[in-house]
């Protein structure tokens, strides 16, 4: 079933942001339409994951006007009925290590306010378990999980809320090849019904399996906006003529 | 807000890590007490209240540490700064986790100060339990606040306690008079005054910790 999203998911326009006096973004125009699913790439310290964070309201521009849904989300904090309509997931799983999977997703489905009743709330959670594939998990302390399974976690919190634009930041990283396939799946199910997905990744071959398109980013500017996705051949050769030598081997799976 | 609380309450369950490093560094101050100063001076409303106020300020301000160090752990304080909620909220039900902790840890603690120096010249009133509520709150709601702002520095450990201390002094002097004073069977007339500083530091500190959350939570 596809969702009507309704308002522009993002639209940035000269959007900053600087750490002290060190500019990281230095004016981006960028606009992202429902059911897109935007790859943005670029060398370490390009600004990817600081525009992730601006986009997802962890941390404020220093300037510009940031718009998620229609609603200014710039210079405040983006109001409640739009951060509900957004999902994060980061470099860390952004979970208690103390709890389970199933009391982690019970506790972030209360403060999503996901389920009108208690019993609706557990079907919720047992469904967003079965669809990454964590029943086997579900019971057992965070801190005895794996990598590929806490990023697993990290999803279905970020989408237990049935976010409308889906933010993930370097998704990929530390996953195995089985882990990998397991999360591009899921995020190409995610996709498929109807989520806007932006996501940070150096890893070419997921890119070009699932983004529609693909934004790079150079020095807090972007330099390219490849709409749609060139094959991945091709994407590598047009990445190495945009970013630095010193980012040769970005791209490719060690 | 109770999302909060019962989440920090299911991960004590789970743990035990707040309260038991809460009562063993308490019994430890309470210990070191005894054996370095002479016996004859242990006694009384106004030592066992002393004691006792010292002794939750010394081992809660150490354990309100963890408070916010499983929220860094795995970056579930981020997941919180995202959520559709009122970021004072979120100081308010991990004030009222800690509030928790640090009444059953001065619930325990009281009985065994008394028991370990003596009972001379103890007839608890009514106010007893209300200076020791008063107080906890305001170690609470001042330990929450600092505890967060502490724990995004490599210096945590250190840093809560050169926050808190000083603004805490007022506090433990208020909350030690009037303990000593509910220990002694005094009426409310007596430290009517200590009383509504108590209640005045609460409100204040509880306000201004559910004001400044949304730019303590900030990246």
């Amino acid at each position: 079933m596809v969702r009507d999203v309704g308002d522009t998911p993002i639209r940035a326009r000269s959007l900053a942001k600087s750490y002290g006096l060190l500019p990281v973004l230095r004016g981006i125009d960028l606009d992202v339409e429902r059911g897109e699913c935007l790859a943005l790439l670029g060398a370490n310290g390009a600004g990817k994951s600081t525009l992730l964070r601006l986009l997802a309201g962890v941390s404020r521009a220093s300037k510009g006007e940031l718009a998620l849904f229609g609603a200014s989300c710039h210079p405040d904090r983006p109001p409640a009925d739009v951060l509900a309509r957004v999902g994060f997931v980061g470099h860390e799983p952004l979970v208690y290590r103390d709890l389970t999977p199933r009391q982690n997703l019970d506790f972030f489905a209360q403060l999503y306010s996901v389920g009108a009743s208690a019993a609706e709330r557990a079907e919720r959670i047992g469904r967003a378990i079965e669809s990454v594939r964590l029943e086997r998990h579900a019971d057992r302390e965070v801190r005895t999980l794996s990598r590929g399974t806490l990023q697993r976690l990290a999803l279905a919190r970020a989408s237990l809320h049935d976010p409308e634009l889906l933010l993930l930041d370097e998704p990929f990283t530390g996953l195995d090849a089985p882990g990998r396939e397991r999360f591009t799946q899921s995020l190409a199910t995610l996709h498929r019904t109807g989520t806007t997905i932006a996501m940070v990744s150096h890893d070419f071959t997921e890119v070009t399996a699932l983004a529609t398109r693909a934004v790079v980013l150079r020095g807090g500017r972007i330099a390219a906006d490849l709409s749609p996705v060139p094959p991945l051949a091709e994407l590598n050769e047009q990445y190495r003529t945009l970013v630095d030598d010193g980012s040769r081997n970005v791209g490719h799976r060690s | 807000m109770w999302a909060i609380v019962r989440k920090d309450l299911s991960i004590e369950r789970r743990t035990g890590e707040m309260l038991t490093s809460l009562f063993l560094l308490a019994l430890l101050v309470i210990l070191l007490f005894a054996f370095s100063l002479e016996p004859d001076r242990l006694r009384g409303p106004e030592f066992v209240a002393g004691l006792l106020w010292t002794t939750l300020l010394l081992s809660g301000t150490l354990t309100l540490n963890r408070s916010f160090v499983l929220e860094r752990e795995l970056g579930a304080w981020t997941a919180l700064a995202l959520a559709p909620v009122d970021r004072g909220s979120i100081y308010l039900g991990k004030t009222i986790a800690n509030l928790i902790f640090l009444l059953t840890a001065a619930v325990l603690l009281l009985p065994l100060i008394a028991l370990l120096l003596g009972t001379n010249g103890i007839a608890p009133s009514p106010l007893l339990p209300v200076s020791i509520v008063l107080g906890v709150v305001g170690i609470a709601a001042i330990g929450t606040l600092f505890s967060a702002m502490a724990s995004r520095t490599r210096a945590r450990e250190i840093l809560l306690p050169l926050l808190s201390f000083p603004v805490l002094a007022p506090l433990l002097i208020g909350a030690a008079r009037t303990t000593a004073a509910g220990l002694a069977g005094e009426e409310l007339d007596q430290i009517g005054s200590w009383m509504l500083l108590l209640g005045g530091f609460d409100v204040v500190f509880l306000t201004a910790g559910w004001m400044a959350f949304d730019y303590v939570l900030e990246d």
